[in-house]
């Protein structure tokens, strides 16, 4: 199983790596909405974390141009932003999202929270 | 040509004079040319008739004797004598027989005289005859003559010629020619015409300037200014004749000055106008521009919000995320003592989100931020949904919970997730307070915010724990931020202090209420007042219920009418009663357009202290005319009962009702403070209770700080109260020199400013005075005042006599005079140093001059103020002891 991991902060994206390579997953990482775009086709992951915030193009923006081709329209993208007001959450949904991860993430539930986005899909 | 003649009464008058004259002219020209002429030709006739008659008269006794040559004779001479007289005398047959012109004689007088009228006449004359002349006028040869024929008839002296047969024997033609006498008359007429016609002409040209000056050219003025005056152009006549018109004009004049001025003020009005509205369009465009920057600030402020969020909770991913891995000894195997400290740092850095998520909460409700979706909820499901993450605490703690929920209460009109953290909040401290028992969750339907019909649209949920309880006193703090009942309480207990902030923020989104019952060590109960019907969020009017007047009525001692209908308070009607928006900027709701009753639904107005509501119901202290509501009360008096004698009393001067409580705070161990917010009512406050001291605030609406405290050192009842100003502005200067006792620059040390008020009650308390001072005139001077204030003093003129004196006695103040050598003040000084007993003695300095730096500095510390006597006179030197013993009291 691949998981394509959008973060800007590297601290994030290592964390997420660590918990998830322990449940045998395998971790690609994007550090910008281009990186992440470009990874993602060329990956083709099973699921992909999407932080919002990132430089270049948006987490937002990156969903909907991934949604846009056959190949990605039902791999599940999993908004994970430290925002926390109540639009934000609308705004992924809307512009693509399977779900909704808000950091900080709780290192316990994470694995399982992974397991069950990947099971509906 | 007509209208020209009806369109003004100068040339009306005009055409009357001129018809007038024409018709007086006609007329007497008529008379003249035709009686001239009559008279002329009867004058004429009368003179032929004469002429004749003498002629005849002449020719009878020539004629009877036949002397034919005296006839020729008489009328040759007659032809001579008159050239325009013809006399012819003719037969029965016509013919001529004797004439003036003798070629006439036998040719008949019909050729002569070839006139028809004049044969028809002869013809008569010479058949039948007459008695008299006849005369004819007849035209001859294109000339007038006046024909006159005599008869000439048959005399018995005649029958011896002509027999006696015939009656006639002929006629005596004499003919005039009168042309030249018609000639003389047409010629008189003429004149006579010409005159007329002159005169006319003279006598319109006189009336013209006569209806020109007196009538047509004032009117013709007073119609120009008129249809100026129509125009618009102000202007008086200024040259007028005595006579109705000039009255006229007069009158108009004064119409034109009257109607001038009303029309010159009218302008000014206008113009005031035209810049009032210049001026409230300005005021509306900087109110606009204002209110766009608010609106651009706003948004900054949500985006800022939303930024910290997302900057704060980042880093704390990270923080929280590998300390649980590190604890989960992902990274390997750690010893129990790193697991408790790691356990530590993860249980801080989840308060410290707590905290984070709290503060954005916070930030969101007060920035109005927060938009409801309300919509129905089942109560129980919602309960048992968020009773279910707290089921481990509960086992743990050995807790038991109840949900109890009556019989139409199961359902909400709220907004879910809002609802969840309200009652997440209240049921997750009702955990954290409690310690054995349980905690009761019921709802039932609400007594409180009936429609105007009566029916219920409220839930009252309570969730009543059997925890450590609230103190009474504290019931009005804790749904202020970051209060937690005390101090001890934060360190006990994690908690942000925010949660019932939150609560009460949200609850007042909801228009409900919430308030808090409790008694120390038995339990809390909190009370939440949430919607079941939608109609709640629809209806911007506020329900008021008959038992919440009654409450107030008790509370406020008036019939609970006064609470009920539309109230009105010195005869104007109490708007605010029944709407109003909330003034306060540290309440959630400040500035939302929304208008709802202070009473019922103002649960976020900070000055409503509605945790204890409604037995301890309050009025918002900001809103004015709220406050006008409290009737008869003290409005603005923040502790109205009066102070018992013994209870020492401090009187708060600020605008802030915070910094009043505040104070409050900080001094109430030792003294019951009394705040007033309304800096008008100070000197009036001050005189009543009489408090130890004053504490002031300088920048407040009405009046500020400097007045007040002017105002308080004019007046003899409060001049000797010691006023500390509190403020946030620094002007030292100007404070002391209008009589302060101390400045404190806010933020306030609260434990400093329960010390200074301690010394300055201190101060009060001087009694007994030490004078120290060799010049005798100067002591007794001073000890005269001082006593006359009413103080002990005792007066010495050396150090060794002092020193005795203070063996044995404990003087409240030492007055010394450090300059003069020979009294060696420093002696005395040094004793007092150095006497545990006596050193914290405030003492005053008199000098002759300026201190040296040595002098300063074994004087560091000592003296509490120095007067130096070399600068006042002796009357000013008494008042700036005074001062000065005014000022000592600090410390």
């Amino acid at each position: 199983m691949k998981i394509l991991v959008v973060d800007d902060n590297e601290d994030s994206r290592e964390l997420v790596r660590k918990i998830l390579k322990r449940q045998g997953y395998e971790i690609i990482e994007a550090i910008d909405g281009e990186d992440a775009l470009a990874k993602a086709i060329a990956y083709r992951p099973d699921l992909i974390l999407m932080d919002i915030s990132i430089p270049k193009i948006d987490g937002y923006e990156v969903t909907k141009r991934l949604r846009e081709r056959p190949d990605f329209r039902d791999t599940p993208i999993i908004a994970f932003t430290a925002h926390a007001m109540r639009g934000d959450q609308e705004k992924a949904l809307q512009a693509g999202c399977n779900g909704y991860i808000s950091k900080p993430i709780n290192v316990r539930d994470f694995p399982e929270q992974i397991k069950i986005y990947l099971r509906k899909t | 040509m007509f209208k020209f003649i009806t369109q003004k009464i100068g040339n009306k008058l005009m055409f009357t004079f001129i018809a007038i004259i024409i018709l007086i002219m006609i007329i007497e020209m008529t008379f003249r040319i035709y009686f001239g002429v009559q008279d002329r030709i009867r004058i004429a006739e009368q003179g032929n008739k004469e002429v004749l008659d003498t002629i005849y008269a002449a020719m009878k006794h020539p004629l009877t004797v036949g002397d034919s040559d005296a006839i020729h004779r008489d009328l040759e001479e007659i032809g001579q004598k008159y050239e325009n007289i013809s006399v012819y005398l003719c037969d029965f047959n016509g013919i001529i027989s004797f004439s003036t012109n003798k070629k006439t004689i036998h040719s008949n007088i019909e050729n002569i005289i070839d006139e028809q009228k004049f044969k028809d006449t002869l013809k008569v004359n010479l058949t039948i005859g007459s008695e008299d002349s006849k005369s004819i006028l007849a035209k001859l040869e294109g000339r007038r003559n006046l024909i006159s024929i005599l008869s000439i008839k048959n005399a018995p002296e005649c029958y011896h010629c002509h027999g006696s047969s015939r009656k006639i024997l002929g006629a005596l033609i004499m003919k005039t020619d009168v042309e030249d006498v018609y000639k003389t008359v047409t010629a008189q007429r003429n004149r006579s015409l010409a005159l007329t016609l002159f005169a006319s002409i003279l006598a319109i040209f006189i009336t013209n300037l006569v209806v020109s000056r007196f009538i047509r050219k004032p009117l013709n003025s007073l119609v120009d200014a008129t249809q100026r005056f129509a125009k618009g152009e102000m202007k008086v006549i200024e040259k007028y004749p005595s006579d109705e018109i000039g009255k006229l004009i007069e009158t108009f004049n004064y119409m034109v000055s009257e109607v001038a001025k009303s029309k010159m003020e009218l302008e000014k009005e206008l113009t005031r106008r035209a810049k009032l509205l210049e001026e409230r369009d300005e005021l509306v465009a900087l109110l606009q521009r204002a209110n766009k920057q608010l609106k651009e600030l706003d948004t900054l402020k949500s985006a800022f919000i939303a930024n910290m969020s997302h900057e704060l909770r980042t880093p704390m991913n990270a923080i929280i995320g590998y300390t649980d891995l590190l604890i989960d000894e992902v990274d390997g195997p750690l010893n129990e003592d790193q697991k408790t400290s790691l356990r530590k740092v993860a249980a801080n850095a989840r308060h410290l989100l707590q905290l984070i998520n709290d503060v954005l909460d916070i930030s969101k409700i007060e920035s109005g931020k927060i938009e409801l979706r309300p919509k129905e909820i089942d109560l129980r499901h919602l309960i048992e949904g968020i009773m279910a993450t707290f089921e481990p605490l509960l086992t743990k703690k050995k807790l038991n919970f109840q949900l109890n929920i009556e019989e139409g209460a199961e359902k909400l009109y709220a907004d879910e997730d809002k609802t969840k953290q309200i009652l997440i909040n209240l049921i997750s401290n009702a955990v954290k307070f409690t310690h054995e028992g349980g905690i009761t969750v019921s709802a039932r339907v609400s007594e409180r915010g009936l429609d105007k019909d009566g029916n219920p649209q409220f839930i009252e949920i309570a969730v009543k724990d059997t925890g450590i309880g609230i103190k009474e006193e504290d019931l009005n703090k804790i749904f202020d931020k970051f209060a937690q009942a005390d101090v001890s309480t934060t360190r006990q207990y994690e908690g942000t202090g925010l949660g019932l902030s939150i609560v009460r923020g949200l609850v007042a989104l909801h228009k409900g209420m919430v308030w808090a019952e409790s008694e120390v060590g038995k339990g809390s109960t909190f009370y939440v007042l949430l919607p079941s019907k939608k109609e709640v969020y629809e209806r911007n009017a506020p329900v008021i219920e008959e038992k919440m007047a009654e409450e107030l009525a008790k509370y406020f001692e008036v019939p609970k009418e006064v609470f009920l209908g539309e109230p009105s308070y010195e005869g104007k009607l109490v708007r605010c009663w029944d709407y109003t928006q909330c003034g306060h900027v540290n309440c959630p709701e400040y500035g939302s357009p929304e208008k709802r009753c202070w009473l019922v639904l103002g649960t976020h107005c900070k000055g409503m202290k509605i945790g204890a509501y409604p037995e301890k119901a309050d009025v918002c202290r900001i809103c004015e005319v709220t406050r006008d509501l409290v009737l008869h009360r003290e409005p603005l008096v923040t502790d109205i009962a009066k102070p018992s004698e013994k209870e020492k009393v401090v009187l708060a001067i600020d605008d802030n009702p915070d910094a009043v409580d505040l104070i409050k705070r900080y001094l109430e161990k030792d003294y019951r403070v009394v705040g007033i917010l309304n800096s008008e009512e100070a000197v009036k406050k001050a005189k009543e209770i009489k408090p130890v001291a004053i504490t002031l605030d300088i920048m407040m609406p009405r009046k500020d700080g400097w007045q007040v405290l002017k105002e308080l050192k004019e007046n003899e009842e409060t001049k000797n109260i010691p006023v500390i100003i509190v403020s946030i502005i620094d002007n030292k200067t100007l404070a002391f020199s209008l009589g302060a006792a101390d400045y404190f620059v806010k933020p306030l040390d609260g434990s400093l400013l329960l010390r200074k008020v301690k010394s300055l009650e201190a101060y009060r308390a001087i009694r007994q005075v030490l004078l120290l001072e060799r010049d005798e005139k100067t002591r007794e001077e001073i000890s005269r005042i001082l006593k006359e204030s009413g103080y002990d003093v005792l007066a010495f003129q050396n150090s060794a006599e002092a020193i005795a004196s203070v063996k044995t006695r404990r003087p409240d103040l030492f007055i010394v005079n450090i300059t003069d050598p020979q009294n060696s003040a420093f002696d005395f000084i040094d004793y007092i140093k150095s006497s545990s007993d006596l050193k914290d003695i405030p003492m005053i300095a008199l000098t002759n001059k300026e201190l040296t730096e040595r002098e300063k500095e074994a004087l560091d510390g000592r003296i509490k103020d120095v007067i130096n006597k070399a600068l006042f006179s002796e009357e000013e030197l008494i008042q700036e002891l005074k001062n000065s013993i005014g000022r000592v009291g600090g410390a």
